[in-house]
């Protein structure tokens, strides 16, 4: 299997180091660049600043079975078996953390990912109130009572049949 | 690489950005009110540029006023243009429009296009134009016994994936002789619309993905033989079957 020279050390926020396979880490399109920008030098060693050791594991796991499942269907049915892979990736996956796993990994850039991480937030958050909403991503509501009136007038028709929570 | 000058509420914005694009036009409206930073991303034309038809470009050129996109500043401008005022296309035979919720394409084929039974009768049915009309003629029924009324509309111009539900979009009655018996037009099953006139459903048909061919839609008496008048006819429209769009169903064009 792979020698030591495909293997790349990615370091968390924390200080955390994970060795991970040149072919799994090429996916996050960050650390392909960085390492091209330095081609020749011996430290393989990534820092992901803002993400934390957590993410990291998830990002990793994510896409070693995407690599691993990519290689075994190489004569089709990867797609389908993906989605059985992140459905079951999902499920694992707090509703909480989901938001700072898609900012790691929008941060990393891969494309992937992203989009199954948006998905999931996305399905978590269509049709609940506002309120709910703002409370889930932790955001402060930076609008006047007037504005916020303003904002909610133009879209009235989007407000009908809200579920509660 | 250092992590100084690293934008998080960039990088922020545009995750919501994405995830607003994926739940669908009334959610990115609802959530533009949680903050100034969602407010921006649910504005951007990104997002809008998913919710408009993939080949509205084309569908636009096709219109009796193919600048009219460069009227708006954004994408969601347009987007709530089409759904609120229909454009005519080719050669006006036909309006477009928008179902506001969904994104899904709308049509209206105009009474010219349509196959009326003793249509070119004038002592049956009158040509008029009629001012609250998207097109500018609408057949008015003097008076028949047998009423026939049909269109077809290609599936291709629908948008695929998508339960839509035919609708007969008339004005007036079309009174028949004794009032027990009444035709089916003057039913509980007519409705008014917004735009002053009334329409009754046809039926409805699921538009497959990759579907060909086209889809015909009529209304005819089935117990004829009364004499009737009274009824303008503005078109037939195919808009799309009002289901909540859950996320990740109904995969876009």
């Amino acid at each position: 299997m792979a020698s030591t020279d495909d293997k790349v050390i990615l370091k968390s926020s924390e200080g955390e180091c994970f060795e991970v396979d040149m072919a799994v880490a090429s996916h996050l399109q960050i650390v392909k660049s960085v390492l091209e920008d330095c081609e020749g030098s011996s430290d393989k060693v990534v820092s992901l600043f803002i993400v934390e050791a957590k993410y990291v594991a998830m990002i990793i796991e994510y896409y070693k079975n995407y690599v691993e499942l990519k290689e075994k269907h190489e004569e089709g049915g990867f797609e389908e078996k993906l989605k059985e892979f992140e459905k079951q990736f999902l499920e694992q996956i707090d509703k909480k953390e989901l938001k700072g796993l898609v900012m790691a990994v929008n941060y990393l850039n891969a494309p992937a990912l992203f989009d199954v991480v948006c998905t999931a937030i996305a399905k978590h958050i269509e049709n609940k109130s506002v309120e709910y909403v703002r409370e889930y991503f932790g955001i402060v509501n930076d609008f006047t009572a007037e504005e916020e009136a303003q904002i909610r007038e133009e879209h009235r028709w989007a407000y009908d049949g809200v579920n509660d929570d | 690489m250092g992590s100084r000058g690293l934008d998080l509420s960039a990088l922020l914005e545009d995750c919501i950005e994405n995830v607003l694009s994926l739940t669908g036009p009334r959610d990115t409206c609802r959530l533009s009110v949680i903050s100034s930073l969602f407010r921006s991303a649910a504005k951007s034309d990104a997002v809008w540029q998913k919710y408009l038809p993939p080949d509205y470009g084309s569908i636009i050129a096709r219109s009796t006023d193919p600048s009219m996109f460069t009227r708006f500043s954004s994408l969601k401008d347009l987007y709530f243009s089409l759904c609120d005022n229909p454009i005519l296309i080719d050669d006006a035979k036909l309006s477009f429009s928008l179902d506001k919720s969904t994104g899904k394409k709308c049509y209206m084929l105009c009474a010219r296009n349509l196959v009326i039974i003793w249509g070119d009768t004038p002592e049956y049915w009158q040509w008029t134009s009629e001012a609250e009309c998207r097109f500018g003629e609408v057949a008015e029924l003097i008076s028949v016994c047998w009423l026939q009324i049909g269109g077809k509309i290609s599936a291709s111009l629908l948008s695929p994936a998508t339960f839509y539900s035919a609708y007969l979009v008339s004005m007036g009655l079309a009174g028949a002789e004794s009032p027990t018996r009444s035709v089916y037009l003057n039913g509980p099953y007519r409705r008014e619309r917004k735009d002053g006139w009334f329409e009754i459903e046809l039926g409805e048909f699921f538009n497959k993905e990759g579907e060909e061919g086209e889809i015909e839609m009529s209304v005819y008496e089935i117990k004829g033989g009364n004499w009737k008048g009274g009824l303008i006819v503005q078109g037939i429209e195919s808009r799309p079957k009002i289901k909540r769009k859950r996320v990740g169903e109904n995969p876009k064009e």
